[in-house]
């Protein structure tokens, strides 16, 4: 049975969540940690050579 | 040297998607062929047609000769002969229209939060782990992107990469290149418009047969083969660069990546290296014809210029025409663009110079003289007395091209303690080297002392009045017996 607030699906019966307007601070978090635990790193050097971004993205598999 | 390899985006073969690629060699060639379109949107030299910026490019002007019809006469009672009626007449018109202008310009050294440069692949310890992307040095910007294209700017020509250098053409429109300015026109008289019936005409009637125009190659961005076409997700193939500002990785634009390059291209083309500086010149020893040459023509008179109009018994008038075909005079004059330093065209190389005459203990006149020929010789002549001696001289200041190019100033300082006298050309004014131009301090009297004339002598070259070539000149003459 799907999970419903006002009528809408929040989440589905196939697990799919919906309708999600936004997050609060500890979801973003938890969202955050969880991109970060994938390791996919992009590290921005300057000139110098001092790393001064570490990005960490979702890992994207359909895409080689 | 560090020639680094930026990285931009590009859809894997079938996809839709991009991917960050490290630009091929050839990529970067690519690229390197746009610093022209870079170079063209604020070039240094640069070229202007009149005004009173730069100099004159050497070698002007540029000479138009044609043919106007002589004044028109009246009578009462008859025509005037051929012999009574002015004579058609050769008009010169000279050209000196081209300036090239120097901007002075310092190399950029800067780099803004230490990311100004494009990226490209880069792991501090060789391992994927650290992978990233590292902003270029500007040290690593000018072995990759600067000095490798500097010198496809000279050798003339108006392909995509000689955007921003200027050539010379007769077409009102060319094709990638915008029109200056005019340097010269080619008029002749125009024979047809002179009629008989309309005595008495005007004397000057021309046909303006070719403007000489000055057009700067000046290429769209979207010729580079970096062009993806106006549809694509990405309009350029441009490498990618951190923005600081925004915190987000960006492509270059052609407007981005012009504003970026374009000074590195302003100090090296325009001054900041003598073995890249772009200069023009019209003829001259350096350098390769950079366009359409000047010709010029002018009618030259064939058959009889005499025409007559009777009015009435009281009015017969005469006049003569231009009348004959086109034929070209004087030398073709060559639109040049040069790289690199310039040839030496003068010198005083032997220089310091020094003429001395001394009676030494017995009687006679003493001369010192000192001469810059037209010949293009610098020489002591009349070193009369005992002995009469020279240093540096004779000497060819002239290695090429013609003495009056050149003016030539003695500023000097004359002490006459023996009684002699001086005969000089002039103390501290230019003059022309087309004439001979003579120093002389002489001393025939019997008064103890020396007589000198000690100065600084300079050459320069009449278009830009830069001073080419210096050096001291020392003459003394001392009669004493």
């Amino acid at each position: 049975m799907a999970l419903k607030i006002n009528g809408l699906d929040v989440v589905s019966d196939t697990y799919v969540l919906s309708n999600v307007a936004n997050t609060d601070v500890t979801t973003q978090t938890t969202i955050n940690s969880a991109i970060i635990n994938q390791n996919n790193i992009l590290r921005i050097y300057d000139s110098a050579g001092t790393e001064i971004r570490t990005l960490f993205c979702a890992n994207a598999t359909a895409q080689p | 040297m560090t020639v680094r390899a930026p990285v931009y985006m590009l859809a894997p073969l079938g996809e839709t998607y991009k991917q960050v690629y490290p630009f091929s060699a050839q990529g970067v060639t690519e690229i390197n062929d746009l610093a022209g379109y870079a170079f063209a949107l604020n070039p240094n030299p640069r070229i202007e047609i009149g005004g009173t910026n730069g100099t004159l490019a050497a070698g002007q002007p540029f000479v138009d000769t044609w043919w106007s019809a002589g004044a028109s006469t009246t009578d009462v009672t008859n025509f005037d002969t051929a012999a009574e009626t002015p004579n058609v007449f050769k008009v010169t018109d000279n050209y000196s229209n081209i300036r090239i202008v120097y901007d002075s310009v310092t190399l950029p050294t800067g780099d803004t939060n230490n990311t100004q440069y494009p990226l490209y692949l880069y792991s501090p310890d060789g391992t994927e782990v650290n992978a990233g992307f590292r902003a270029m040095s500007v040290t690593d910007f000018i072995d990759t992107f600067v000095l490798p294209v500097l010198d496809s700017f000279g050798g003339g020509g108006q392909t995509f990469q000689k955007s921003g250098t200027y050539y010379m053409t007769t077409s009102a429109a060319p094709a990638n290149a915008t029109i200056i300015g005019t340097a010269a026109l080619n008029q002749e008289a125009n024979v047809a418009a002179y009629a008989a019936s309309s005595i008495p005409e005007t004397p000057t009637q021309n046909n303006n047969i070719t403007t000489y125009s000055i057009a700067k190659v000046n290429y769209p961005a979207t010729t580079s083969v970096l062009w993806e076409g106006a549809t694509a997700p990405l309009l350029y193939d441009l490498p990618m660069y951190f923005d600081s500002g925004t915190e987000s990785i960006k492509q270059h634009t052609p407007a981005t990546w012009a504003a970026l390059l374009n000074p590195f291209l302003r100090f090296y083309l325009g001054g900041g290296s003598s073995a890249h500086t772009i200069s023009y010149n019209v003829n001259g020893a350096d350098g390769v014809t950079n366009g359409t040459v000047f010709t010029d023509t002018a009618i030259t008179t064939a058959g009889s210029t005499y025409n007559t109009r009777f009015v009435n018994a009281d009015d017969y008038r005469t006049q003569e025409f231009p009348t004959g075909t086109a034929t070209v005079q004087g030398a073709s004059k060559a639109f040049k663009i040069h790289q690199g330093a310039l040839s030496t065209l003068v010198a005083f190389a032997s220089g310091p110079y020094s003429a001395s005459a001394s009676s030494n203990g017995l009687s006679g006149s003493c001369n010192s003289t000192f001469n810059v020929r037209n010949t293009g010789v610098c020489d002591a002549t009349g070193t009369s007395g005992n002995p009469g001696t020279s240093s540096g001289l004779p000497d060819t200041w002239l290695i090429t091209g013609a003495a009056a190019d050149y003016e030539v100033r003695f500023t000097y300082t004359q002490t006459l303690n023996g009684g002699g006298t001086v005969t000089s050309a002039g103390n501290g004014v230019w003059l022309n080297c087309g004439t001979t131009r003579t120093w002389k301090v002489s001393d025939s009297s019997n008064t103890i002392g020396t007589n000198n004339i000690l100065g600084f002598l300079e050459i320069r070259d009449v278009a830009t009045l830069t001073i080419q070539s210096s050096t001291t000149v020392d003459m003394s003459a001392d009669q004493d017996p």
